[in-house]
Parts: C-alpha cells; structure tokens; sequence
C-alpha cells in the first residue's frame, strides 16, 4: 500500500459526502463509517509500514528532485497512529445522541483528516504548504462550526488571522529556500544548505520557525489557541489539543532536524526557551480561570512547552520524551476536553464553581476526569509521570537546569488547579440525580482511560525501549532519510 | 541511554535495614487501621471510603518504598505513598491536604531532578551515598519527607489538622521515609551538616513545643524535635550511628504513635484539643492517661522504656565521635521535652477542667473505644518491649548492651527527666498553655503562591482578546526570534 492511499481515503470521503448529502440520512452516515473505518486502517497500516520497511512513493513517477516524494518512515509512522487514534475517537463520538448529526462536520473532519496524513506523509516543501492550508482551513471551520455562538465565531476568526500570519511566514520560507536552492524536497534542501551556512539559511529557518510556532501555539503566538480550543465543541477542542496541535510538532522535529541540520546547536536552544516560556505561560494562565475549557486549553498550551523542552534537548532521549508525551497528551487531553464536555453539558455551565456536586451525579465520569487530570500532572504510575521524567532526563543531561526545574514547578502548580476542579466536583451533594445516560462519547471516554492505563504499561516491556531507541537513531542519523529519497 | 524503570529489590536480598523498616511499616499501619477502626466514622461515607483506601495503600507503598533497592522505585513508592496520606488527610481538612500534597509533589520533583543528575553524572541509581552534585536536590526533597529544619512548615499544621490515625502513619512512619532515605544517603563527607541540623531540629522543636496549647501541634513540634535526636545521630558519620537513627526511628515512630493516639482520645471526648480546656481527665479514664504516661515517659527517655534506649545509643554514638557540645545540646533539649510533658500531662489530665459548670463531655461509646484502647496498649507493649528486650534486636548491632545499663548512663538519662518535672512543679504558671498561636515558617510558605498569584494577573491582563495587541506581540516576538537568529550568525 504506497502512501497515496493514506492521503486519498479521507479525501475520496470528504468530496463523497457533499454529492451523496441528497440521498437518505442511512446512506451517509454508512458512507462516513465507511471512510472512517477505511480511514483508520489506511492510517495504522500506513503507520505499520513506515515503521517496519520505509516506504517512498514518487508521484507521477517524477523523480524526487523535480516531483513529489510521499515518505512513510519511522517519524511519520508514530503521528500517523497518533491521527489515527485521535480522528477515529472523535468520529465515533459524532454519532453521540447529543450531537447534531451534520454531514458538514464529517466533511470538515475528513478534510482534515486528509491534510493531517498528507502532513505527515509529504517530503516536499511545498506540498506540505498546501497540506497546511487545507488543514488550516478546515480547523478554522471545525472552531467555528454550527454553534453559531459569537464567541465560536470571534475564535474562529482570530484563528484565521494567526493562522494566515503563519501561513505567510512559512510560504515566504520556502519561496526563499525554492529561489536559493532549486529544490523543494527536504532531503536535497538539506543537502545544498550542508555547504553554505551564514545568513542565506538563517532567514528562512526564522520563518519556519515563526510560522510553526504560530501553527503550534508556543508562547507568544498561543493568544489563538485557548479562545479557538474553548469556544468549539467539546469533540472539536479534543480533536485541536490531542491531534491537530501534535501535527505542527511534527513538522518542528522534520523540518530542523532535517532540513536545517546545519543550525542544530542555534535553533533547538530557541525551541528550548520557548517550550519553557510556554510551559510557564500556560500553568500560570490555567491557574486564573474559572471557565473549565479555557482552563484545560490553557494546560495544553504549557503540554505543548513539555513537549518543545524535550525536542529543545536535540538529543535521541529528547525527541523520544517529546513523541512519548504526546501520545499521553493525546489520551488524556482528549479525555479531560470529552468528559469535561459532557461534566458541562450536564450542569448546563462550563463554570468550574459552578460544578459543585456532579461527582456524586456522574460518579464514572468523574473518576475518569480524576484519572485524566492524575496522567497530566504526572502522578508516578501513570504514562503522563513517565514521559516527564524522560523530559526532565534528556534536560539533564544536556545541562539544562532550568527548564527542569520548570518541569517539576509546573507539576506543582497544574496539581494544584486540577485540585480545584476536582474539589469542587465532589463537594456538596448532587442534585440531579445519577445519570445513566451513556452516549457514544461515554464510550470514547473510556477507550482513552485504557489508553492511557497501556500507555503507564507501556515501559514495562523491553521492547518499548527498543523501539525509542529506533525511533531516536532515525531522527538523529539523517543519512537514512537522505538515502532513502535520493536513491531513487 | 538506559531508561530506568521499576526495579524492586525483592527477588534480590533487602538488607536488614529494608527488612526491620519493612516490618515497621506494616506493624504501624495495622496499629493504626485497629485505632482508626476504633476512632469512629468520620463524618461522610465518602470521606470514610477515602480514608480507608488511603490507609490500606499506605500500607503497602511503605512497605514497597523501603524494599526498593534503587532510587528511582524509592521516589514513586513515596510519592504514591504522599498520595495515600493525601486521602487519609482530606477527611479531616481539605486545604491542609492539599497544601501538604503540593509540598509533596514539589520534593519529589526534587528528588527526579537528583537521580536524572545521577544517572548523568555517576550511572548508577543503586541506593546509597550520591555525588556531590545531586546532593543538594536529595537533601531538599528527602529533607520535605523527613521535615529539616526550613523544609518543615508543612509537618506543625499537616499533623495537627490530620484525623488522629492519620497523625498517627504521618509521625509513625511517613517522616520515618524521608529519614530512611537519609540513612541511605549519608556518608563521612554528610556527617557535620547532618549534625548541625539535627541540633538545630532537637533545640528549635522543644522550644516551640513548649509554646504550644494545641495538644497535637505540640506534639507535631515533637517530632520534629526528635527528628533532631535522629538526624544527630547519622551526624556520627558511623555504622553504629546509622543503627542508632534507626533504631530511635522506630523506637519515636511507637511512642509517638501512641502519644497522638491518646490526644486522639482525648479529643473525641471533650471535644477540644486546646490544652487550656482540658483537664481531669486522670479520673474520668485513667487506661488513656496510664497509656499515655508510657508514652511520655519514653519520649523523655525513662530507663526501661525504649526512649531511654534510643537515647543511650544516640549519646553513645555521638560520644565516639567526640562531639561534647552536641550531647550538651541534647541535654538540653532532654529537659525541654521532660518539661513539656509534664506540661501537656498536667494541663490535659491532672488540673480541674476550667469549664466545670458546662460539662462538654460526650456520651461515651465503651466498645469503640475498646478498639482505640486495644491498638495503644500494642503500641505501649511495642514501647515497653524495645525497652526492655535489646537482645531481640538484629545480631549485627554493633553496640554492647552492658553498657546501656550503667550508673553513668541511667544518671545521664533521668537528670533531664528530674530536672524537667521539678522545674515545672515550681513553676507551672510559666508553662500555663497560652491562647495564642505561635508563629513557625507555615506563614512565610504559604506567602509563596502570591508571586504566582501576582504573575498570573499580570499575564491575565495580557490576554485580554484584543487581536491589534496579540499582533503586536506576535510581530514583536518575529523580530526578537530574526534578531536572536541573525546575531548569533555574527
């Protein structure tokens, strides 16, 4: 299976949908299970695949110079399962009950869903600026969707106006890497620029650098990211922090380990200091808000600096620490977003003081918020402790001190906001009553707690540490990428 | 990179250390488990549900952090152990748990940064002495667990606002970890800076004990004090030192157990802590007071108790070393204790009840009581036991016994005792419990969320959904990141 398919599934369901919308409500909703479920194996076989042998693909049969490589290796294959896990869960919790079925949605998500794998699967410069156009556009249109609420709108919109800053700084990078090199493919980038450093290299790393932060929501372009991840819908704002927000790390550790490997010792420090600053950031800012969503967006935006830390460390037990931290971001966040939803949707407010009790309503939902919040501050069994202390490792041992200490500064206050929540949930006594009410979501809800509880299981095994010890020579020995698409 | 995760010592062989720990830890909770049994529900099923889970996880994570054979398994048993006592301690006062599992977390944290720098520097994560550049991350997190001195703000108000059983685990065995730790970790070069600040915890403690009129905050300041007696003892730097705080670990870990275990009593009946308000108590329930008099006879270290004991061996130890003004500081803070007990013994059981027109007193429950009773006569025959039995101690104690029983010795420890009761009997006005709170470092940390506090207004005025200012922001960060980028091109 080339990695073409992987981008085609979720395209072909896209473009079916709106054709089909006249045909009867079964048809569709058989249509989206169809390409979902085509979707998600497309996506675990792709990730399969690019693990065990990595594939090229040459569209068009162009060579790789002037056309487009579609590359599924050991980097890509980890974020695919990431899309994979993250989309399939938030389509299934489309189908809940309490959700407006739309066929709109199913389009945005996988249109989305599309540009998410041809992210990952590109080795072309310029075809991942597409990929990044679709993808944003679709988010913007996933954060504003049918809530039809002001606030969703404005989000919505100053998304859009971070997004297309971004968006021009990262088409400016690579025009200007285009007009220096000639090439559009990362490897043969990486190539020309191993044999002129100096100013020339520096400016478009900037811009890549720029665009990707605004992309991400690191620290001083993150205005975006809590209005967009609170205002959307419950499913959406799981589906922006576990997966879309990963993507852009994606692209992060491909782009400046790859293409710009000649400035490694300038530009992971820089990604070392914004990760702390927007760890510092967003522990801070979670700390005042009483709005539960907000609240939880703003913990992402400090997720994202753990995860920027452990890549600013440039080190194999750096990148790995960041890969591993955002799967259990991916489980918990997800879960925290999806159960807070549904904790709001029954109290009818998404005020933390005004949640009093529904503990008592939603015993099971709770636990699972109690189980979710434990991963993120990092209580010791958990995945979320584990992937920490592998950041706080790799900081070590590249002398860092300080983010270290950020790291466990954070654990401290994100327990003590989490606390707050959870306080209030199992104050008072409830007063609706217990509700036996299980959705699609309630399901969803679950297979992450389990997620999360394979992924604390996960170091146990031998074979985990091998496969980070893989993983890690891949991204830090580029010469296996570069003969991989030169060749042929 | 070798990425550590759970090794456990137990198909390997735990020491002796590990094992008498071990047992310690299992010993202590049942005790405690039969006493809270007795101790009577707590006000709400859910907070009762909590407690039990959390006493029962205690148990078991105790037992694991001590059988842990290297640091890391040691630092998540712990923290797992911090999160069982959060449980326990949420029935009773819920900021206090809360503030106690912050302070928790953070010398955890402290302790990962320690063993990551291990790992980086030395290798080995196996216990035992660490190099002089994570020294300091252990001696502060190990330092939260085990209350040094500074790092002991949480222990006064944590202990005091505790349920009683909980109080009892917390002084019984909790701090015990963070000192097992520190007998792992000492070695000749720690020795002095262990000394110094055991003093300061046996002097400082006392002091502040003697201030107190909260039955259980006095006692709080006791355990730190002790500590000191503990921590003096590793400060010989010797085998025989680190067998000494060892053996007064578990020798205050049951006589402070069952000391809080009869201000416990005290407090289900009368209703108050507040030594001002009690009283009498010497005729109403003489089992509790004769309970509790073993109890304070061997934290002052009365021959035949296991206090006396302890003690010897602490001055023995520190007398090969030749440290006579320690044993001097000691001395002192021997007579500061024996003061302070015949304090709490005459204010909370001797004296007629000030209140006496309004009886306070609540309508017993003889059977549940039983319970409480049962677990502090375990916990008095385990003082006595230690007390009179030294040979049942492991055969590798390097002391000789004989010379616990000399003249010189049982002089040198009743001369603190008599000097304590005969100072109090003369001046008991001096001692009276005032009614105001003495102030400790509690204040000044808990002050530490205002920075933060404040940080996060400031920032809070940043993100105010204006989209010109993000702008700004975002163009100035564009030109911070091409400047930083272009300079260092130069």
């Amino acid at each position: 299976m080339t990695p073409v398919l992987v981008i085609l599934i979720p395209l072909t369901g896209a473009f079916l949908l709106p054709l089909l919308q006249f045909l009867s409500r079964k048809i569709i909703v058989l249509v989206v299970c169809l390409a979902g479920g085509l979707s998600f194996l497309g996506n675990i076989w792709g990730a399969c695949s690019g693990w065990l042998r990595p594939t090229v693909h040459l569209a068009g049969g162009w060579p790789a110079h002037i056309g487009i490589a579609l590359i599924h290796d050991p980097l890509s294959s980890p974020f695919l399962l990431l899309a994979a896990l993250g989309f399939g869960s938030v389509l299934i919790c489309s189908f809940d009950r309490t959700e407006k079925f739309s066929w709109r949605f199913h389009v945005l998500l996988f249109l989305s869903w599309a540009a998410v794998n041809g992210i990952l699967s590109t080795g072309d410069l310029f075809n991942l600026y597409v990929f990044y156009e679709i993808f944003s556009v679709s988010a913007y249109l996933l954060v504003a969707f049918s809530t039809m609420e002001w606030q969703a709108i404005e989000a919505g919109f100053k998304y859009l106006v971070f997004g297309t800053v971004g968006a021009m700084f990262f088409l400016f990078g690579t025009t200007y890497l285009f007009l220096f090199t000639g090439y559009l493919n990362m490897a043969r980038i990486s190539e020309a620029l191993m044999s002129e450093p100096g100013l020339p290299v520096f400016i478009p790393a900037a811009c890549f650098f720029i665009a990707l932060s605004i992309k991400t929501g690191a620290f001083p372009s993150h205005f975006w990211l809590p209005d967009a991840h609170s205002s959307a819908k419950s499913l959406v704002s799981a589906l922006l922090s576990g997966v879309l927000v990963m993507v852009s790390i994606y692209v992060f550790i491909r782009l400046f380990s790859v293409v710009f490997i000649v400035l490694k010792p300038l530009v992971f420090p820089l990604m070392l200091g914004t990760g702390s600053l927007s760890l510092l950031t967003g522990h801070l800012m979670a700390l005042r808000q009483d709005d539960i969503k907000r609240l939880l967006a703003y913990s992402t935006v400090a997720h994202l600096g753990y995860i920027l830390i452990g890549l600013g460390c440039a080190s194999a037990a750096g990148f790995n620490a960041a890969i591993y931290h955002a799967f259990n971001h991916m489980a918990a966040k997800m879960g925290l977003f999806l159960t807070a939803g549904i904790l709001a949707s029954h109290a009818g407010t998404r005020k933390i003081s005004e949640l009093s009790g529904l503990g008592w309503d939603l015993p099971f939902v709770s636990i699972l918020f109690v189980l979710f919040t434990a991963v993120l501050v990092g209580v010791p069994p958990l995945n979320g402790f584990m992937s920490k202390w592998y950041i706080t490792l790799a900081c070590v041992e590249r002398n860092q001190a300080i983010p270290a200490l950020l790291i466990i500064l954070g654990t401290v206050i994100s327990s003590g906001y989490y606390l707050r929540i959870i306080r209030r949930l199992f104050s008072g006594k409830g007063t609706q009553g217990t509700s036996k009410d299980r959705g699609a979501t309630w399901y969803v809800v679950t297979l992450m707690g389990v997620l999360c509880i394979l992924l604390s299981l996960l170091p146990l095994f031998p074979v985990f540490t091998d496969t980070l010890h893989i993983l890690g020579n891949w991204i830090m020995d580029i010469s296996m990428y570069k003969d991989l698409v030169m060749i042929p | 990179m070798n990425l550590p995760f759970l090794h456990l010592s137990l198909n390997m062989h735990p020491d002796q250390i590990s094992l008498v720990m071990g047992a310690f830890a299992i010993f202590m909770t049942l005790c405690s488990a039969l006493y809270a049994y007795g101790y009577g529900a707590l006000a709400k099923k859910s907070q009762a549900r909590c407690f039990w889970m959390g006493l029962w996880s205690f148990g078991v994570f105790s037992f694991l952090t001590v059988l842990a054979a290297d640091w890391f398994s040691l630092i998540i048993f712990l923290e797992l152990c911090s999160i069982s006592l959060f449980l326990m301690i949420l029935a009773g006062d819920v900021k206090t748990a809360v503030m106690y599992l912050l302070t928790q977390f953070a010398g955890a944290g402290s302790l990962l940064i320690g063993v990551s720098i291990l790992i980086r520097d030395s290798g080995t994560i196996a216990l035992g002495p660490v190099c002089p550049s994570a020294f300091p991350f252990f001696l502060v997190g190990l330092g939260l667990k085990a209350a040094l001195p500074v790092m002991h703000f949480w222990l006064p108000r944590t202990h005091s606002m505790a349920p009683t059983p909980a109080s009892v685990l917390l002084s019984g065995f909790a701090v015990k970890m963070g000192v097992y730790g520190l007998i792992r970790l000492s070695s000749e070069s720690t020795a002095p800076l262990f000394l110094y600040l055991g003093l300061t915890m046996a002097i400082y403690g006392v002091i502040q004990a003697l201030l107190q009129h909260d039955m259980k905050r006095l006692l709080a300041f006791h355990t730190f004090s002790q500590l000191g007696f503990v921590m003096s003892a590793l400060g010989s730097g010797t085998e025989a030192g680190i067998m000494a705080a060892l053996f007064y670990s578990l020798a205050h870990g049951i006589f402070k157990g069952l000391l809080f275990c009869s201000a416990g009593v005290m407090e289900k009946k009368y209703d108050t802590r507040d030594l001002g308000l009690l009283g009498r108590g010497i005729r109403k329930d003489p089992v509790t007071f004769a309970l509790f008099l073993v109890g304070a006879l061997a934290i002052t270290g009365f021959p035949g108790t296991s206090g006396f004991l302890a003690k010897s061996l602490v001055k023995e130890t520190l007398k090969e070393g030749h440290h006579v003004l320690a044993i001097q500081a000691l001395f002192l803070a021997g007579i500061g204790t024996a003061l302070s007990f015949s304090k709490m013994a005459f204010y909370g059981f001797m004296k007629t009840r000030p209140f006496s027109g309004k009886d306070m007193e609540k309508e017993e429950r003889p059977r549940e009581m039983k319970y409480c009773h049962a677990a502090m006569l375990i916990l008095a025959l385990g003082t006595l036991a230690l007390g009179i039995l030294p040979f049942s101690l492991p055969r590798s104690f390097p002391m000789d016994t004989r010379i616990w029983l000399s003249w010189g010795n049982l002089l040198s420890a009743l001369s603190p005792i008599a000097a304590g009761i005969l100072f109090f009997t003369f001046l008991p006005g001096l001692f009276r419990p005032l009614s105001i709170d003495v102030p400790d470092l509690y204040w000044l940390f808990s002050q530490l969320e205002r920075p933060f506090n404040l940080l996060s207004s400031v920032l809070q005025q940043y993100h105010n959904g204006r989209l010109p200012r993000y702008l700004k922001f975002l163009l100035a960060a564009i030109l911070i990141i091409f400047l930083l980028l272009i300079r260092s091109d130069q």
